[in-house]
C-alpha cells in the first residue's frame, strides 16, 4: 500500500508542481523514488514530527500541496496538538501519510501501533480520516487527496498486501461506485446477497486492511447458513452514514471491524450514525456488534496476525462473535 | 534595562565591515509610508492598555514588553500594505508568543490594516474577531498561535516555500523567552540552519520572566538564548529591545547563508511604571484608576482614541 501510494505521488507530482513531500526520516526504500524524481519538493525533517507538521503547515499557507510521511502514532500523536492548531485551524491543505496502521508493526511493540490514530484525528474539526483496505483503495484514496484541498489523514498498512476480490456493486443498495466521491464509496469484495430484498444475516463495514479478515470471515459464515455481505469503508470521516443505516435496516447484526481501539475510530462513528437513526427513520436499525482492541495495550509482542488473533480480530474471532450474537 | 551587554560585534558572522543600516535582502519596492515609529510604538502602547482594560483582558504586560520591536518591523523594517495585505510579495510576520496579541492588532490598527474604533469596542468581545491570541481570522495577521512552540516551525516552512520561488520577501518571528522552554523551538532552530534560510528573522523578546516570574529563577535556565542560536547554526545578535535604532540595525544586520536570531532585551510592563517587572500584569487587567494613571505615564500627544471611547468593564458590567 506504501509503495501504491508513493508510486501515485510520484506520478502526479509531474502534473502538479505545488505538490511537496516531507519525511519524518523514514520510508526507506519508499520515498528514494520522489526523490530522486523531485529533489527540490523533498524534504527529509529529520526526527522531529512536531516541527514536520508546522513546516508543512508553512509551506501551504505559502501555496503547497503537502504530503508528510511517518510511521505508527508518530504523525499524529506525538504531534497533534500542531496538527490541531496549525493545519487544521487554518484548513491547510496537509495530508498526513502513516504506515503502519493497527499492528503492522506488531513486533516492534506497543510505540509502533497506530491503535488510537484514527480516534484522534476523526476529533479534529476540518480532518478528513482516510483508511484504504486494499492498493485498489489506496489508488483511490491518493486521487481523493490530490483532488481534495484541507487537512487528510490517510492510513495504510505496510506492504505487499493483495487487492480484496470484487468490488461488485448491490442492486437496490446505494453504495456508490468508483466514479463517485470517495465519501460514497464502500465496496464489496464478499458477501451472498447480490440483491437487496434478499434475506441478510450480517453485514460488515470494515475499514483498512484488516477487511481481509471480514472476507474470511464472511466466506465461512455462508458455509454455516449464515447469510452476510463485506464493505470496505475507505472513507471513515466523512461517514457515509447513509448507506450504513441502509445495511441496517436490511441485515439482522451489523458488524464494524477495525484495527483500532472500539474508542472513536469506525466502530463509533457507525454507532453514533445508528444511534441517532430514530431522530430521522421509523424504521428498526439491527443492533451494531463492535470489532476492534479492547481500552488496553497487548500484553506480549507478536506479529499482526497474531495479535489480531489475541484480540479475536481474525477471521476465527469474527466468526465466533458473530455467532454469538446472532445466537442471542 | 537587562544585565547584558550591547553587542554589536558582528565578527562572528562572517561579514564584519558590512555597515549595519544596510538590509542585505531589500525587499522589491519601498515599504508604504509608515509612522514614526516612536510615536507608532506611543501609540500601540495606549491601545493594548486601552483594549485590554476595557475587556478585562489579562497579558498587558507581554503586549507591553513586544511593542517596540513590533513598531520597528511593522513601521520601518517590513514590507507591508494596509491596501493589500496579502500582497505576494509582502514580508511575512507571526507572533509566535500569540498571548502578545493585542500588541499586534494595535500595530495592525495603527497601520491602518483594520479599523482601531472596531479593534476597542470589540477586542476580546463576544462575537468577535479578535481573540485574546492572535487570530488569524483578523486582516494582516498570518497565523494564529497560543500554544507555544508552534510558529517558529511555521515560518521555516514559509520561507523555504520563499526561496523555492525565489522571492525576496523575508519571515520574521517574535517568540517569548519562555517559549523557549518548547522542544518545538529547538526542532525548528536546526531545520533553519540545515536549510540555510538566510529569509528567516527570529526575534526573541528576552524579558526575562514567563508565569510564576523570573525566567530563568522560576523555570528552566534558559542562559545566553543568542550563544545557543549560534551552537544551532544561526546567526546571532543581543539589542536592547526597546532602542529602535539598535532593533533597526539588528534586524538589517548582514546574516548571510544563515538565519538571524535577534534576542531583544525587553522589560515585561515597558512604559508602565507600576506594570514593570511585576509578573501580576502577566494576568490581571488594569482597573479603571490603573489605566488613566497608566495612559498618563504612556504620555500620548499624538492621537488616542477620541475621547469616552476608552470604557472600562467595570462600567460595562462586565467586570
Amino acid at each position: 500500500m506504501r509503495n501504491t501510494f508513493v508510486q501515485a505521488l510520484i506520478d502526479q507530482a509531474a502534473i502538479d508542481p505545488s505538490i511537496m513531500l516531507l519525511t519524518g526520516d523514514l520510508g526507506y526504500r519508499v520515498v528514494e523514488g520522489f526523490e530522486a524524481a523531485y529533489p527540490q519538493r523533498y524534504l527529509n525533517c529529520g526526527i522531529a514530527e512536531q516541527d514536520m507538521i508546522e513546516v508543512a503547515a508553512g509551506l501551504a499557507l505559502e501555496g503547497r500541496k503537502v504530503f508528510v510521511y511517518s510511521i505508527s502514532s508518530f504523525p499524529t500523536l506525538r504531534c497533534l496538538e500542531q496538527i490541531r492548531d496549525t493545519v487544521c485551524y487554518h484548513d491547510l491543505d496537509v495530508t498526513i501519510i502513516c504506515i503502519g496502521g493497527g499492528f503492522a508493526y506488531g513486533e516492534l511493540g506497543t510505540t509502533h501501533h497506530a491503535t488510537e490514530d484514527m480516534a484522534a484525528m476523526r476529533a479534529l474539526p476540518h480532518m478528513r480520516v482516510l483508511s484504504p483496505a486494499d492498493p485498489v483503495e489506496t489508488r483511490l484514496v491518493a486521487n481523493y487527496c490530490f483532488a481534495t484541498p484541507g487537512p487528510k489523514y490517510v492510513r495504510l498498512n505496510r506492504g505487499g498486501e493483495k487487492d480484496l476480490p470484487g468490488a461488485d456493486a448491490i442492486e437496490g443498495l446505494e453504495v456508490a461506485d468508483f466514479g463517485a466521491p470517495l465519501e460514497r464509496v464502500m465496496r464489496r469484495p464478499a458477501g451472498d446477497p447480490a440483491e437487496k430484498d434478499a434475506e441478510l444475516d450480517v453485514a460488515f463495514l470494515a475499514t483498512g486492511a484488516i477487511a481481509v479478515e471480514a472476507d474470511a470471515a464472511s466466506r465461512r459464515l455462508a458455509e454455516e447458513g449464515i447469510s452476510s455481505l463485506v464493505l470496505t469503508v475507505p472513507c471513515v470521516k466523512p461517514l457515509d452514514a447513509e448507506t450504513v443505516l441502509s445495511l441496517g435496516t436490511w441485515a439482522k447484526l451489523l458488524v464494524s471491524l477495525e484495527e483500532h481501539t472500539t474508542i472513536g475510530g469506525l466502530g463509533s462513528a457507525i454507532a453514533s450514525a445508528v444511534a441517532s437513526a430514530g431522530l430521522t427513520t421509523q424504521k428498526p436499525i439491527a443492533p451494531l456488534l463492535e470489532i476492534g482492541i479492547p481500552d488496553a495495550f497487548p500484553e506480549v509482542v507478536g506479529s499482526q496476525a497474531h495479535l489480531r488473533h489475541l484480540f479475536g480480530m481474525d477471521a476465527d474471532g469474527i466468526v465466533a462473535k458473530v455467532r454469538a450474537a446472532l445466537a442471542r | 534595562m537587562a544585565d547584558f551587554e550591547e553587542i554589536t560585534d558582528v565578527s562572528q558572522l562572517g561579514e564584519p565591515e558590512a555597515p549595519p543600516t544596510v538590509p542585505p535582502l531589500a525587499p522589491v519596492a519601498a515599504p508604504a509610508p509608515a509612522p514614526e515609529t516612536a510615536a507608532l510604538a506611543r501609540r500601540m502602547r495606549e491601545d493594548c492598555l486601552a483594549i485590554t482594560s476595557s475587556s478585562g483582558a489579562g497579558h498587558i504586560a507581554s503586549a507591553l514588553s513586544v511593542v517596540d520591536i513590533l513598531a520597528v518591523l511593522y513601521g520601518s523594517v517590513m514590507h507591508v500594505d494596509p491596501e493589500n495585505p496579502r500582497d505576494p510579495e509582502r514580508d511575512r510576520f507571526i507572533l509566535s508568543k500569540g498571548h502578545g496579541g493585542s500588541a499586534v492588532y494595535a500595530a495592525l490598527a495603527e497601520r491602518g490594516f483594520i479599523d482601531r474604533n472596531d479593534l476597542l469596542k470589540h477586542y476580546y468581545a463576544n462575537d468577535s474577531i479578535y481573540s485574546g491570541h492572535v487570530s488569524h481570522a483578523v486582516p494582516g495577521v498570518e497565523l494564529s498561535t497560543g500554544s507555544l512552540g508552534q510558529g517558529l516551525g511555521v515560518a521555516c516552512g514559509m520561507a523555504l516555500a520563499g526561496r523555492l520561488d525565489a522571492a525576496s520577501w523575508r519571515v520574521f518571528c517574535v517568540m517569548g523567552d519562555g517559549e523557549c522552554d518548547e522542544g518545538s523551538v529547538w526542532e525548528a532552530a536546526l531545520m533553519a540552519s540545515t536549510l540555510e534560510l538566510d529569509h528567516l528573522v527570529a526575534i526573541v523578546d528576552r524579558n526575562g520572566m514567563q508565569s510564576f516570574g523570573p525566567t530563568d529563577e522560576t523555570a528552566l535556565v534558559l542562559g545566553n538564548l543568542s550563544d545557543k542560536f549560534r551552537a544551532f547554526g544561526w546567526a546571532a545578535v543581543d539589542c536592547d529591545g526597546h532602542d529602535h535604532a539598535a532593533l533597526k540595525a539588528a534586524l538589517e544586520m548582514p546574516h548571510g547563508g544563515q538565519p538571524l536570531a535577534v534576542v531583544a532585551h525587553t522589560v515585561k510592563g515597558k512604559g508602565v511604571s507600576f506594570m514593570e517587572g511585576d509578573i501580576r500584569w502577566h494576568y490581571d487587567s488594569a482597573s479603571k484608576d490603573e489605566l488613566r494613571r497608566a495612559l498618563s505615564e504612556v504620555a500620548l500627544q499624538d492621537g488616542g482614541f477620541p475621547a469616552g471611547t476608552v470604557v472600562h468593564a467595570s462600567e460595562r458590567g462586565e467586570a
